[in-house]
């Protein structure tokens, strides 16, 4: 269907003495909203030079769902108008319990749009399928959303179309608060905690920003209809998946530090597990990638002593500078200086 | 399992494509069973109804639905031939189960995952198919953080759960340096921040304790069954979105300083300072614990009490501050 067609029977379309321009400018926007909600409406380019387009029904609708033949009668799916028309789509019981069980964990991930697209995927798939409340010896607490759900829509924003953001962000290595113009290419999980992965314009190198620690994300409003950039065709969130430590994150060039670990202290033996055995040298120490100093630093002063960094010198005068500071607030605050 | 925050356009659009559907059958329904199936309450759902038919514009859906739509306090029912279905999953609402279904697939031993790697595949077939390249790409991803001993010992622990059994763990507290035996009565698994813990009465100690996964060497599920839970003394494990056994008598008093306070603020209860330093009371059950966490913030943690945690923890920092030189060590061995 061309869009003169649709116009037709569209009265915001058809509206007395609005030009042509302005009219397509809002089907635009419209078609871009329907398709941002995932309605897959395409354009299709037929021999004439005029664009139509199309909503195929057998792409609109949710196929429909049913059990395994082999689940019997076990648990019938919920009555719907399609009567006893066979599903074009079937799990077993126990697969779409699982389905369940991540729509249930999807809600707790502390991001409220997730949490709502979950809540709205099962709301459909009830649609053929039975509620099935999922066992109750499992709590999950969830990851506190408080003072993040305005950034992380805002984020999410961003992340869709592909628009620049001006962070005022708290860093972690410094503890200042600066502004950051970045590119952000996607939002990732790490142990709880939501961290936006982006380009960051100035240093022109992608970072990780803890989310809690954003107080202001404002998106660009130049140019609002159009991408600020393109993210990297070799650029995959779930690529990013492989769990980190904090000292592991960023793409900076990345310092090899060798650490000496006492293995008969139990906790420094697991932290040992992190890093990489050496092929020649002492059989306690351990290889370490850090791209972040500091973090490192504080890492291995948790072992209280268990772990020992022997290079480079940077990272042992740091760890040695930390302690000494440290010791030195405890002289000082027996000497009663505050 | 249904929560609900801001209302927006396309959880309104979702909700009248769910309630058409479900009246497309031309049958009455009573609006308390519809808003049950559409998994709304009942004066959002006839909000709904009301906003869709009210719009009257010629040919438009409003003007389709409003002529054919009886309403009244108690039922609904309505002829239509069009959205007898509802939309398949946006990619939106399809990436959403993929994250959960990313996170089970996270945590089950590796041998088993294929089954959630077929679900995955399946629910892709649920999914309107993206128009542009931009929205076909994923924006959010969960960091993978199980050791295959731990998602092992998960799977064990659900079916102790499920079948009411006694569990026999091979468990390294924090600070031991070997793995010890443990017979316990699992009473639930929690999930704090991408962490699970085993909360269970011990035999051995005959109390409510708490297990971290990743410090369980082994999980043996036993044939006799366990002892049943007190869900009161559940709930008493979670404080503040941590895992915690009451009856700590005992208190660290640490102050942080302005540098890492924001941190802390966002785990903690704080007591704040005037020079924007924080104190907070921990519960003190294990000295090694304590040490090693006021460590790990060097210069900008500074234990108050109790004594012997700060005097062990300024003398640890003295001895990494001023090593004794090599040479001397030979002489005085």
């Amino acid at each position: 269907m061309a869009f003169e067609q649709l116009a037709k029977d569209v009265p915001a379309y058809r509206a007395p003495g609005q030009q042509l321009g302005a009219r397509m400018r809002m089907f635009e926007r419209d078609k871009d909203e329907l398709r941002k909600l995932g309605v897959p409406i395409e354009t299709v380019e037929l021999a004439s030079e005029t664009k139509h387009y199309r909503l195929a029904s057998r792409n609109f609708y949710l196929p429909r769902l049913g059990f395994d033949a082999r689940e019997g009668t076990a648990r019938p799916p919920s009555k719907s108008a399609e009567g006893n028309r066979p599903p074009e789509v079937t799990f077993s019981v126990e697969e779409y319990e699982m389905i369940l069980r991540a729509a249930a964990r999807a809600q707790d991930l502390g991001h409220p749009s997730i949490a709502r697209d979950a809540v709205a995927a099962v709301q459909k798939l009830s649609f053929d399928l039975p509620i099935i409340d999922p066992e109750s010896t499992e709590w999950i607490v969830p990851t506190p959303a408080a003072g993040d759900s305005v950034i992380l829509a805002v984020l999410d924003d961003a992340l869709q179309r592909h628009k620049t953001v001006r962070l005022t962000y708290r860093s972690n290595e410094h503890g200042v608060v600066s502004r950051r113009d970045v590119s952000p290419y996607g939002l990732l999980m790490l142990r709880g905690r939501w961290f936006l992965v982006a380009l960051d314009n100035r240093a022109s190198a992608v970072r990780h920003f803890r989310v809690s620690r954003i107080s202001r994300a404002v998106v660009s409003v130049r140019n609002a209809q159009r991408a600020d950039f393109d993210v990297p065709s070799d650029f995959d969130i779930r690529d990013l998946s492989e769990e980190r430590r904090a000292w592991e994150l960023g793409d900076g060039r990345p310092i090899s530090s060798v650490v000496e670990f006492d293995f008969s202290d139990a906790v420094a033996a697991r932290g040992a597990e992190l890093g990489e055995r050496l092929t020649s040298g002492r059989a306690s120490s351990r290889r370490f990638a850090v791209r972040r100093p500091e973090s490192f630093v504080r890492w291995l002063l948790a072992f209280a002593g268990a772990a020992r960094p022997i290079s480079p010198h940077a990272i042992v005068s740091a760890w040695r500078a930390a302690a000494k500071d440290a010791y030195a607030n405890y002289a000082s605050a027996d000497r009663g200086e505050s | 399992m249904t929560k609900r925050s801001a209302d927006s356009a396309s959880d309104q659009l979702n909700r009248v494509l769910i309630a058409l559907a479900w009246l497309s059958d031309g049958q009455p329904h009573r609006l308390r069973d519809l808003a049950t199936r559409v998994q709304v309450d009942e004066r959002r759902l006839r909000s709904d109804l009301l906003a869709i038919a009210s719009r009257t514009d010629d040919e438009s859906l409003g003007a389709l639905v409003g002529s054919r739509l009886s309403l009244d306090d108690r039922t609904v029912q309505l002829h239509l031939s069009l959205f007898r279905r509802p939309m398949a999953l946006s990619p939106r609402e399809s990436s959403a189960i993929e994250l959960g279904l990313a996170l089970i697939q996270h945590e089950w031993p590796r041998a088993e995952a294929a089954v959630a790697q077929s679900v995955r595949r399946r629910v892709s077939r649920l999914t309107t198919s993206p128009v542009t390249s931009s929205s076909n790409a994923p924006i959010h991803a969960i960091a993978e953080g199980m050791t295959e001993v731990a998602r092992q010992s998960l799977q064990a622990l659900r079916g102790a759960l499920k079948t009411s059994r006694k569990a026999r763990l091979q468990y390294q507290s924090f600070s031991a340096t070997s793995a010890s035996a443990r017979t316990v009565h699992p009473f639930g698994l929690v999930l704090v921040r991408g962490m699970w813990y085993l909360v269970a009465h011990c035999e051995r100690v005959r109390a409510l304790r708490i297990f971290r996964l990743d410090r369980m060497v082994s999980v043996r599920v036993l044939a006799s069954p366990s002892a049943k839970r007190g869900d009161e003394e559940l709930r008493a494990t979670l404080e503040r979105g941590r895992a915690i056994v009451k009856g700590a008598t005992e208190r660290l008093r640490v102050r942080y300083s302005r540098k890492v306070a924001p941190w802390i603020r966002e785990d903690f209860d704080v007591l704040e300072q005037e020079d924007g330093s924080v104190v907070v009371e921990h519960p003190l059950r294990d000295d090694a614990w304590a040490l090693r966490h006021v460590m790990a913030y060097g210069p900008d943690a500074l234990v108050i009490e109790p004594t012997r945690i700060r005097d062990e923890v300024a003398c640890r920092f003295k001895a990494i501050a001023r090593p004794r030189p090599r040479a001397a060590k030979r002489r005085s061995s």
